[in-house]
């Protein structure tokens, strides 16, 4: 055990237990899981990506690059968990990853032997040749080699909620800078949202010792949390990670609501994602400490010397008990100083400028560098010394003080392209987006009392406007001199730039010696700054080796632009509730549950539930039910719910002006009590959609839409309406929910009506083909239309929707002696084909109306949207592909749709193709399988024989071409 | 059948779901649906808006019923007591004004309310209510879990939600899963 006695926040009356790889152990409330291994002397916790290095924690936050850890087993199993920023709990288990059987041993460790050939752009330069295995057998080794961890293949168990939030301003960021920015919004009466990536605030404050403002740290974030907690405007979200921002000052974060419990009480959700619009961002969040390329820089034992501050100060933890420190920057003296403090043993701070000690006496100064390190966890280390000595140093613990990078990509998001600061010797956004604003450490601040006033000033000055906020180049407080990125030279091991993806200082030299040069170009040639951590470790180094192998300065090379998600989100918290059935919202014909108990079987229609089937006893399979539906349809009676197709009114006194102008044919002289079927176009000439237009009174009309086209058509009026003609007096309104629409087709249809309607008379002479009333069924408002999809007499109903289930169980009980029977869209679509009807496969959105036969419904009285364009040459041309019948000359044979239909006998080539069968059905009329389809001058061609070949079934089939109407062609059923 | 013709049948969207809940009162969300309601779309005609604004706020007054803006010339008129006569009262008081388009089956109307009732509504909604609903009657058109939705403040704690009646089952869904993810209990009103 490596725990310090006395020292740290973890709460030393409640112990917990923990596994980690199998093994138990021992820690507190208030540990992470990093934490709780260094106390429990683990320092191997997994292994590196490519080389299969033994690897130990690097830090102490949520850029942690090496402790990757699986969390949980089975199917709550969450691989590349950062063990620096899991909360430990009672039960938690844990298993390293990338390595076998173990991390301390582990045979693909082997891979280091042949590091020479793993160099950059291994991949691009071993997998070229020969072309034939690229696919069978260089992918598969690739995929089987690439990713981190492993995915359970078990369905999520978890639950993910959504929520939506809105501020005057959101603080990102609880240190220092943050508290106080809040704090000053707060008392100015703002509603603030306060996010924290942390469990508990304070940022920076809790792992160092020290004051503010006459306060101990603890002190001062325990006021600040009492008073933020008294302003009912603030909300404050600990353990949320903020991972985007977007346009419209929209900002994305995911919360880690259960993720810390043992179980999950009260349904709680395993995450939360956020959508938070803020008129003001306040980005307090910090600077990540860089390390220094060295060589053996990754050994288990070498860490960031902020992270070996917080194992110290927080979780009263040693991670060595023997330590160097290798700094650049004056924040190495302090955590030495914390360390002494603590009882820890410091051997050494090797101090890599050039310059006089900032130590006390009673720890060694050496000016120098650390070249190499030794053991498979750290032992030892080699310094040399700027006087030209060497000298071995046994260590355990080597803290690594490279300097400081804002963490800033948030404004990357936006856009913007960090710029290279000579004084701060780091990126930082001069000229943050409109409202995004960047405080303390984020700003290049280095003291916490230099944080809180930058935090306070901000706020003040975008609120009260009684301040004005320092900017990071004026700021007085900002004195003490900032060192490059550090790369030592000469060191004849392997110096990492990259821990997650063992990108190392060669790599970057030879990309740059391939060509490489450019930093986007470096990043995707070697994966530095890819993975969970984005490079936020270790890229800028990676960039100085760039700059100064080009000779050139950190300026001229830049950095590349951080998009979101800025930390790593589980696709179950962007996903929230729409998974599995409820991927999208589901929209339920007003006759569902009949339609359950009649042995439905259910499409996806949209976003529709629609029947595609009724099973019954004695039906062999779904075509045997379809067939079954469609016979009753032809022979008796059947009902349909078609409530789906779209319903809109349209009113007002230019009504029939307006319908003149949206459909192809002449709506306007319709008299009321009357139906006309509709064509409307496109502005380019092409068929929109087609139904039918009913005029209820003088300036009233209902029109009926496809079922995918509902929504189109509405937003077309609407365009019509208010942007084309705004001087029509004339309101049109969806009315598709408010009625339920049921499709009565049969030779007994009218018998079936008229028992359902004694107070009607639904004779041929009351209600001929193509007529329509109203009147009242069940106390409500019902609206009868004879209109038919099938070609037999038929009549459509409608009731108010939450009439409809009592309409079609009212009409199988009554259509019980004709022999009713309920019929889905699979059976709609045998009667419509056998019809010749033109549906979906056929308004492709490429058909002209002459195409489907309908030229003669192009009005030449009026003028209509699409009229013009429709007269193009190429929409006249006589080779177009027009609507056909298609039957197999072998009537035992079955035709598929999306065959291509070619001439007969030409060779299956593309060049040859001369359209397609865009529908097919089994015609229990013919007794065979018959389509309709797409023809190059399909209307002379009646008779002729051609092939349809379908490469995707690979058939090939003769076919008659024939009228798309196969039965009724005179139309003498519907109108009797 | 007119220019304002209205029917207005009764109906009941969410009534197997409501069975579901408990009538108890305490923190939780209080949930309730107006089976009862006539519910009218009106649109203004072109010049008829403002015209059609003050008819329908007059008509508010006089009848009770909500007046819900969902668009610059658009509301939709709910009477929690839906009878023809009040349809046709309607019809009556915008004249020419404006068109009127019976949606008394279109819509389930689902109230929510107490305490937490905006903290789930808000949930639910990229719209922020502080602002968008800061006064009784207040109201808009937006989206919940990709479900249309007209909503509307009726009281200090208190929210109407017109939801297309075929999105019912996927509304509920999310009513359910946003409440249980806070801990926040669903109660059915008594």
């Amino acid at each position: 055990m490596t725990r310090l006695e006395g020292s740290g926040l973890v709460d030393r009356t409640r112990p917990i237990s923990f596994r980690f790889d199998g093994q138990l152990m021992c820690g507190y409330v208030g540990d992470t899981l990093a934490s709780a291994l260094l106390a429990n002397g683990v320092k191997i916790v997994g292994r590196s990506f490519k080389y299969h290095r033994p690897r130990g924690i690097l830090t102490d936050g949520p850029d942690e690059p090496n402790a990757l850890v699986t969390l949980h087993h089975g199917a709550r199993a969450e691989p590349n968990s950062k063990a620096t920023i899991v909360e430990l709990f009672d039960g938690l288990e844990a298993h390293s990853q990338n390595c076998w059987p173990s991390p301390r041993f582990d045979l693909m460790a082997i891979n280091s032997l042949f590091s020479k050939l793993f160099v950059a752009g291994f991949y691009y330069k071993t997998f070229m040749w020969p072309a034939a295995l690229w696919e069978r057998i260089y992918e598969p080794l690739i995929r089987r080699a690439a990713g981190l961890g492993r995915l359970s293949a078990e369905e999520d168990p978890d639950t993910y909620d959504r929520s939506h939030a809105f501020a005057d301003l959101l603080v990102v960021g609880a240190g220092p800078a943050g508290l106080s920015a809040a704090l000053a919004a707060a008392r100015l009466g703002k509603r603030v949202i306060l996010v924290e990536n942390d469990h508990r605030l304070g940022g920076r404050l809790l792992s160092e010792r020290g004051g503010l403002a006459g306060q101990s740290n603890l002190n001062w974030v325990t006021s600040a949390i009492g008073e933020l907690a008294s302003h009912d405007r603030v909300t404050i979200l600990t353990r949320t990670s903020l991972f985007g921002a977007f346009d419209g000052r929209t900002f994305a974060a995911a919360e880690r609501v259960s993720e810390h419990l043992p179980v999950s009480t009260d349904g709680q959700p395993r995450q939360r994602y956020w959508k938070i619009v803020a008129n003001q961002a306040i980005f307090a969040t910090g600077a990540t400490e860089r390390p220094i390329a060295f060589g053996g820089n990754d050994r288990p034992g070498i860490m960031m010397a902020s992270a070996v501050q917080g194992y110290v100060n927080r979780y009263g933890v040693a991670p060595g008990r023997r330590v160097a420190i290798f700094a650049v920057c004056d924040s190495g003296y302090a955590v030495a100083a914390d360390l002494a403090a603590a009882g820890v043993e410091v051997v050494a701070i090797i101090d890599a400028r050039a310059g006089t000690d900032q130590s006390d006496a009673s720890i060694r100064v050496i000016r120098g560098e650390v070249v190499r390190t030794h053991g498979k966890s750290l032992k030892s280390i080699d310094v040399r010394c700027h006087d030209g000595t060497a000298e071995r140093i046994k260590v355990d613990l080597l803290a690594v003080a490279g300097g400081w990078n804002p963490n800033i990509g948030f404004a990357s998001h936006l856009g913007n392209r960090p710029v290279w600061s000579e004084k701060l010797q780091t990126f930082h956004q001069a000229t943050p987006p409109e409202g995004m604003h960047f405080v303390g450490a984020a700003a290049g601040l280095r003291t916490s009392e230099a944080a809180a006033a930058s935090g306070t000033d901000c706020a003040l000055r975008l609120f009260s406007g009684e301040a004005e906020v320092p900017s990071t180049d004026s700021c007085s407080l900002h004195e003490v001199p900032a060192a490059p990125p550090l790369l030592v030279a000469d060191t004849r091991q392997k110096a990492f730039i990259d821990f997650q993806h063992d990108v190392t200082v060669d790599d970057v030299l030879l990309a740059e010696q391939e060509g490489f040069s450019s930093v986007e170009h470096l990043k995707r040639y070697t994966t530095l700054g890819m993975a969970t951590d984005q490079g936020k470790i270790g890229q800028i180094l990676g960039h100085r080796v760039l700059a100064q192998r080009r000779g050139t300065s950190m300026a001229a090379v830049g950095t590349i632009a951080a998009r979101p998600p800025h930390t790593p989100v589980s696709i179950g918290t962007l996903a929230g509730i729409h998974r599995g059935l409820h991927l999208k919202p589901t929209r339920l014909t007003p006759t569902h549950d009949w339609a359950i108990e009649n042995g439905a079987s259910f499409v996806n229609a949209g976003l529709w539930k629609r029947a595609q089937w009724f099973t019954q006893p004695g039906d062999k399979d779904w075509l045997d039910s379809a067939i079954r539906e469609a016979k009753a349809v032809r022979s008796s009676v059947g009902i349909c719910d078609v409530s789906t197709l779209g319903k809109i009114e349209v009113a007002g006194p230019d009504a029939a002006h307006l319908l003149d102008r949206l459909y192809a044919n002449l709506m306007s002289t319709l008299p009321v009590g009357k139906v006309r079927y509709g064509l409307m176009l496109r502005e380019d000439g092409f068929v929109f959609d087609d139904g039918t237009v009913a005029r209820l009174a003088e300036n009233r009309f209902v029109i009926s839409t496809t079922t995918a086209n509902a929504i189109a058509v509405m937003r077309h009026i609407d365009f019509a309406t208010q942007v084309l003609w705004p001087e029509l007096d004339v309101q049109a309104c969806s009315v598709t929910e408010n009625w339920a629409q049921i499709a009565v087709a049969g030779p007994s249809s009218r018998a079936l009506l008229q028992d359902l309607l004694p107070d009607i008379d639904l004779s041929n002479d009351a209600i001929p083909y193509m007529g329509a009333l109203a009147g009242r069924w069940a106390g409500a408002p019902m609206r009868l239309f004879r209109i038919s999809f099938s070609g037999e007499l038929a009549y459509e109903i409608a009731v108010p929707t939450h009439l409809g289930d009592a309409l079609v169980r009212r009409l199988a009980e009554l259509g019980r002696p004709y022999g009713c029977t309920a019929y889905g869209l699979e059976a709609l679509g045998i009667l419509r084909i056998e019809k010749g009807h033109a549906a979906g496969g056929e308004l492709n959105g490429q058909v002209t109306a002459s195409d489907l036969g309908l030229e003669r419904m192009l009005s030449k009285k009026k003028d209509f949207i699409g009229r013009a364009m429709a007269e193009r040459p190429a929409l006249l041309a006589s080779d177009r592909h027009t609507l056909v019948g298609l039957r197999p000359v072998n009537p035992a044979r079955q035709i598929t749709g999306g065959s291509h239909l070619l001439p007969r006998g030409a060779p299956a080539f593309a060049s040859y193709d001369q359209g397609h069968i865009t529908s097919v059905a089994f015609s229990p009329v013919l007794g065979q399988w018959i389509g309709l389809g797409l023809l190059a001058r399909g209307a002379e061609r009646e008779g002729e024989i051609v092939t349809a070949i379908s490469p995707v079934r690979g058939t090939s089939i003769d076919v008659m071409v024939s009228s798309p109407v196969f039965v009724d062609a005179d139309g003498e059923k519907l109108r009797g | 059948m007119g220019r304002n013709c209205v029917d207005n049948p009764y109906l009941s969207t969410f009534s197997a779901q409501l069975q579901t809940l408990d009538a108890t009162v305490g923190d939780g969300v209080i949930v309730g649906e107006w089976t009862m309601a006539g519910i009218s779309t009106v649109i203004a005609t072109a010049s008829g808006h403002q015209i059609a604004k003050r008819r329908l706020e007059d008509f508010a007054d006089l009848t009770g019923a909500k007046v819900l803006q969902t668009g610059p010339t658009q509301w939709l008129i709910i009477s929690q007591y839906g009878r023809e006569k009040w349809a046709t009262k309607l019809a009556t008081a915008i004249d020419n004004s404006a068109s009127q388009f019976d949606q008394s089956a279109g819509y389930g109307l689902i109230t929510l309310s107490g305490s937490n009732s905006q903290r789930v509504l808000q949930k639910g909604l990229f719209v922020d209510l502080e602002v968008a609903l800061a006064a009784d009657g207040s109201s808009f058109s937006s989206v919940i879990a990709h479900v249309p939705v007209i909503v509307g403040r009726t009281g200090p704690d208190t929210f109407i939600i017109a939801v297309p009646r075929s999105y019912g089952s996927s509304f509920w869904h999310w009513l359910e899963s946003a409440a249980a993810a806070e801990s926040i209990k669903l109660a059915r009103q008594g």
